[in-house]
């Protein structure tokens, strides 16, 4: 858990841009609400990869939005499963069923489709407070906490020094 | 040209948010996850394949060896071996090569649509180098089928053409004729008795001669008390001799009456004895039942067995062609996986099978030779495709035949009134010898026809299969019946033999019959009747030479009785000569 808090910290001192970091997180909270085995969860890999985001917040955005995902799958589950036997959509969701691609998607999954959407629609809300969020910390908090003997210690570390050569 | 200041910044930021090595490192991984998959899937697909052809088939399936491809996607099995369950170091069938082209649309629709599929070096019956017996499935008992090489005896129950030991079967059987010449013996022993003694009671010629004399004696008397007392004698004397006569001739008449009913039971004697012959000759008959369908018995468990094996085959196939795949699913989850959701399953447009062989080219490798062929729209939803499941193999100049075709259809196009149906023709075939042990049938030439339909269940059909340059060979195992077979069948010089196919998938009833039957049939009924003629004859001598005896016997008995009528007469004739 430690190591956590202090690889999240690591994160937030970094220099990298709030931007960076915040949609690192959004698009890892929609590859881990999805199913591990999904297209999903492939094409947001692709997204973290090529788009230059932060790849320690999103490795770890992924497993901690995993984790959760654990707890919500009942919320995903109701909500997918409405939205599948919304009458006004049969057609709609029937095209798409019948749909090679789409049909790879495993859309028709109740937990898919409702981790899918709730990963949608808190997707930009969760973009903007994590991004002031983060600038907040760092205007206001950065510079003390830099000081506390943890963050020199992580700071120290050759794995840091690599980090920092990459980001 | 200098680029403007507007494109050095678009590409500033371009590079800004797309990281290039990050495409590139997740191309690279998706491309060795690919790669990975299809180099290193092939052995689970075999173990898949093994896995699910050992359940469906009760026996152990091998495959040597499975590999995907991509370009385009398929799929290449080699080597792959099921046992045949019956036979544990048998292969049912075994397959050399087998590649399939899947279309990649329906793949991923999650349907499996064979476009194109070869499979080659298909062969039946092969040996296996292990056993294929399932170790913890308990092994089934194995139906006993007419097992060929059993004796001619055994195969065909035919009369053994032994005439039966006469002496033993009347040491053992008892002669009607015999018991009532026993019964009349004793009976004319008593009535012989009988009458002696009533003739001992009865006025003998003594008392006759008596009444005579007194008579005599009564017309000597003189004067009229005389007269008076002789007149009374000579009414006494009447009246005792008028009740002799009746008694005497009453006695006459019943000695006449049994005399005439013994003398007509002894004459029925030799009735009595040809009816005994009549009923030894039928109970110990050589009959010729069992000769009605030799046919049958001679071919039938070879072509029954064969019948039998495709239809163990149909049955084993059968289940996977009545499954019918369910398209519409209830929209309400019937169990909700809490971390895998439920699929919904919506309509689909068009509705496609959920496996299907649209065309299979077919190398089959039987002992003749090879056979070409096709299997079109193999699928357990023909609904879907419209079209029934069609299988046709055929094969020109092939080892002992011209030419060999086949075709089968499996129509399950409605799936309530399924419709199977095989058609099979070989020309210009020069059989082996059939038959086993110590009878078999050669040919020079034959040609076979062969339909059957199954509908529901519902066995129908009719073979036909016409032998030139016949000839029959039975060991000479010193059965004279055996002998007389040898005969008929030498005349035979063609043969044709029909097959009616009934019944329904557990008890096929296969109805062999053929001009044979006639020929032979008539051949074994005139032995028959000719060793039935002399056994009837030995019994006529055997019985007639027993019961005539007897006869003579009781003829003689009857004439002591016969003497005592003289008797009888005597007296009566001496009563009646006496003048009043």
């Amino acid at each position: 858990m430690i190591q956590v808090i202090a690889s999240f910290l690591k994160v937030l001192n970094s220099e990298s841009d709030p931007g960076q970091i915040s949609l690192a997180l959004c698009l890892s909270m929609v590859a881990g609400f999805a199913p591990f085995f999904s297209l999903s969860t492939l094409f947001m890999l692709l997204l973290g990869l090529c788009l230059r985001v932060n790849l320690s917040a999103f490795s770890l955005g992924w497993g901690l939005f995993a984790l959760l995902a654990f707890f919500l799958d009942p919320l995903f589950h109701h909500v997918g499963w409405l939205l599948l036997n919304l009458p006004d959509l049969e057609g709609f969701w029937t095209r798409l069923y019948n749909l090679p691609a789409m049909r790879m998607t495993r859309f028709y999954n109740s937990v898919v489709m409702g981790s899918f959407v709730i990963s949608l629609i808190l997707f930009v809300p969760l973009f903007v407070f994590q991004w002031v969020m983060i600038r907040k910390y760092r205007t206001h908090f950065m510079s003390w906490i830099q000081k506390t003997r943890i963050a020199q210690i992580l700071k120290g570390t050759k794995i840091y020094a690599a980090y920092r050569a990459l980001s | 040209m200098q680029p403007t200041g507007r494109f050095h910044e678009s590409e500033r930021k371009m590079k800004k948010w797309i990281r290039w090595w990050g495409f590139l490192a997740f191309v690279v991984f998706v491309g060795l996850f690919v790669a990975g998959i299809f180099l290193f899937s092939g052995p689970l697909i075999a173990k898949g394949i093994e896995k699910a052809g050992t359940l469906a088939m009760g026996a152990r399936v091998d495959v040597g060896s499975a590999h995907p491809g991509i370009f385009p996607l398929g799929l290449t099995v080699k080597g792959l071996q099921v046992t045949d369950p019956d036979a544990p170091m048998t292969n049912i069938l075994e397959i050399s090569d087998l590649r399939l082209g899947l279309d990649t649309q329906a793949l991923m629709l999650g349907k499996v649509d064979i476009r194109e599929m070869a499979v080659e070096g298909i062969r039946f019956g092969t040996p296996r180098k292990k056993s294929g017996a399932l170790p913890e499935k308990p092994k089934e008992e194995k139906r006993k089928e007419a097992a060929p090489g059993k004796s001619l005896q055994e195969r065909i129950p035919m009369p053994a053409l032994q005439i039966p030991d006469v002496d033993a079967i009347l040491a053992r059987e008892s002669l009607a004729a015999l018991e009532e010449a026993r019964a009349l013996e004793e009976e004319l022993r008593a009535e012989l008795g009988s009458f002696q003694t009533r003739l001992q009671t009865l006025p003998d010629l003594r008392t006759l001669e008596g009444y005579k004399t007194r008579l005599e004696n009564l017309k000597k008397g003189r004067g009229l008390a005389a007269i008076v007392t002789t007149a009374r004698e000579l009414r006494e004397l009447k009246a005792a001799v008028d009740s002799d006569i009746r008694i005497l001739r009453e006695t006459q008449e019943d000695l006449g009456n049994r005399v005439t009913v013994l003398s007509g039971r002894i004459r029925a004697l030799k009735e009595l004895a040809a009816e005994d012959v009549r009923r030894l000759v039928a109970k110990y008959n050589i009959s010729d039942e069992g000769l009605g369908n030799v046919t049958g018995l001679l071919l039938g468990p070879e072509w029954e067995a064969r019948i039998r094996k495709g239809l163990w085959v149909y049955r084993k196939a059968e289940p996977w062609l009545a499954r019918q795949a369910v398209h519409e699913k209830t929209p309400e989850p019937e169990k909700r996986v809490r971390w895998e959701g439920v699929d919904r399953v919506f309509v689909e447009a068009p509705l496609r099978p959920d496996f299907l062989v649209r065309k299979a080219s077919l190398s089959l490798h039987i002992p003749a030779g090879d056979l070409k062929g096709s299997l079109r729209n193999a699928t357990n939803q023909q609904a879907l495709v419209g079209s029934p499941m069609i299988l046709n193999l055929a094969g020109d100049g092939l080892s002992g035949m011209e030419r060999m075709a086949l075709e089968m259809v499996f129509n399950r196009i409605n799936p309530a009134a399924p419709e199977e149906g095989v058609k099979a023709e070989i020309r210009g075939w020069q059989p082996q010898a059939m038959g086993t042990g110590d009878f078999s049938l050669g040919a020079e030439k034959g040609d076979l026809d062969l339909e059957m339909g199954i509908r529901s269940g519902v066995l129908s059909g009719k073979g036909r299969m016409n032998l030139t340059g016949v000839r029959f060979s039975v060991a000479d195992s010193g059965n004279p019946m055996a002998r007389v077979l040898t005969s008929a069948l030498e005349e035979v010089d063609s043969l044709l033999v029909r097959a009616d196919i009934s019944g329904n998938l557990d008890r096929p009833e296969i109805r062999f019959s053929s001009s044979l039957d006639g020929v032979v049939r008539g051949a074994l009924s005139r032995a028959v009747r000719e060793a039935r003629a002399v056994f009837q004859a030995r019994l006529d001598e055997e019985v007639g030479l027993r019961t005539e005896g007897k006869i003579l016997e009781l003829e003689n008995r009857i004439k002591a009785l016969g003497d005592l009528d003289v008797i009888l007469e005597e007296r009566l004739t001496a009563a009646r000569g006496l003048v009043f």
